[in-house]
């Protein structure tokens, strides 16, 4: 019966790494339910956030156009970036 | 915070801390935000360190929430510098000092119990940047009224003596 010798498969150039070669490597697994309670704490820091914020814009003596289109720009990247986090957790 | 005008009492300037304060904690978020993301394409390309389990969906989940957290810092601070205040109107100097959210002393002088203003330009930064306090000294109680870390202190010193006189 003929046998083919054993070749040991050395990994291509394009295969090697420092890492691969330091054998340094990071194994970090977020799966969606982690993603949901992770956007669930921020969720709660940035709503408390949101209401002093807002409640000292709206209290402020002086300059309140600035503060009523400062508000808007604030909300508006608050849900910008919830967004991006809920379509991420949606496609993990 | 309530604060009225007494009839007949016109804002005639406000003035804000200088705005170098403001950049450098808009430096320190910036790089807060561009620094993990930084580091994370530097470790992977140069395969230093190999990451897996993060796949897109992770990786824009977090970094919008990363993102949404500064977002979140970056206009407490924002609001602690602007909100900082002083007001100069025709009768009082109104000095509102926002320390942080929720702590907060607001002063109040009339102009016809100060006695004297005088500014104060010290260190190199302060030069070269134009920023400087103006002093104002009163006749009552609170003999001394510091305005801090302004732009245009001059400007300031001289608009508060004309409406002295």
């Amino acid at each position: 019966m003929l046998q083919t010798p054993a070749v040991p498969v050395l990994p291509t150039p394009a295969h090697v790494s420092l890492g691969a070669l330091s054998g340094i490597s990071v194994h970090v697994t977020f799966d969606p339910v982690i993603l949901t309670v992770l956007l669930a704490l921020v969720g709660i820091f940035v709503a408390t956030l949101s209401v002093m914020l807002i409640f000292h814009w709206r209290r402020f003596p002086f300059e309140t156009d600035l503060f009523t289109r400062v508000e808007h720009w604030y909300l508006f990247g608050v849900f910008v970036f919830i967004a991006a986090a809920v379509v991420g957790i949606l496609i993990a | 915070m309530y604060l009225p005008l007494e009839e007949g009492e016109e804002i005639v300037t406000k003035v804000h801390r200088h705005w170098v304060f403001i950049a450098l904690q808009v430096v320190y978020v910036v790089l807060l935000a561009v620094v993990p993301f930084a580091l994370y394409f530097a470790l992977t390309r140069t395969g230093i360190v190999v990451f897996t389990g993060i796949d897109t969906g992770a990786g824009l989940a977090l970094g919008g929430l990363w993102l949404l957290v500064l977002w979140g810092f970056f206009w407490q601070f924002w609001t602690t510098y602007y909100m900082d205040i002083w007001v100069v109107t025709n009768r009082r100097i109104i000095d509102i000092d926002y320390e942080r959210l929720f702590t907060h002393q607001i002063s109040v002088i009339r102009l016809d119990r100060v006695q004297d203003v005088t500014t104060r330009i010290a260190g190199t930064w302060a030069t070269f940047f134009k920023y400087g306090s103006v002093i104002v000294q009163s006749a009552g109680a609170q003999e001394e009224f510091v305005i801090d870390q302004i732009s245009d202190p001059e400007g300031l010193r001289d608009a508060i003596s004309r409406l002295m006189h």
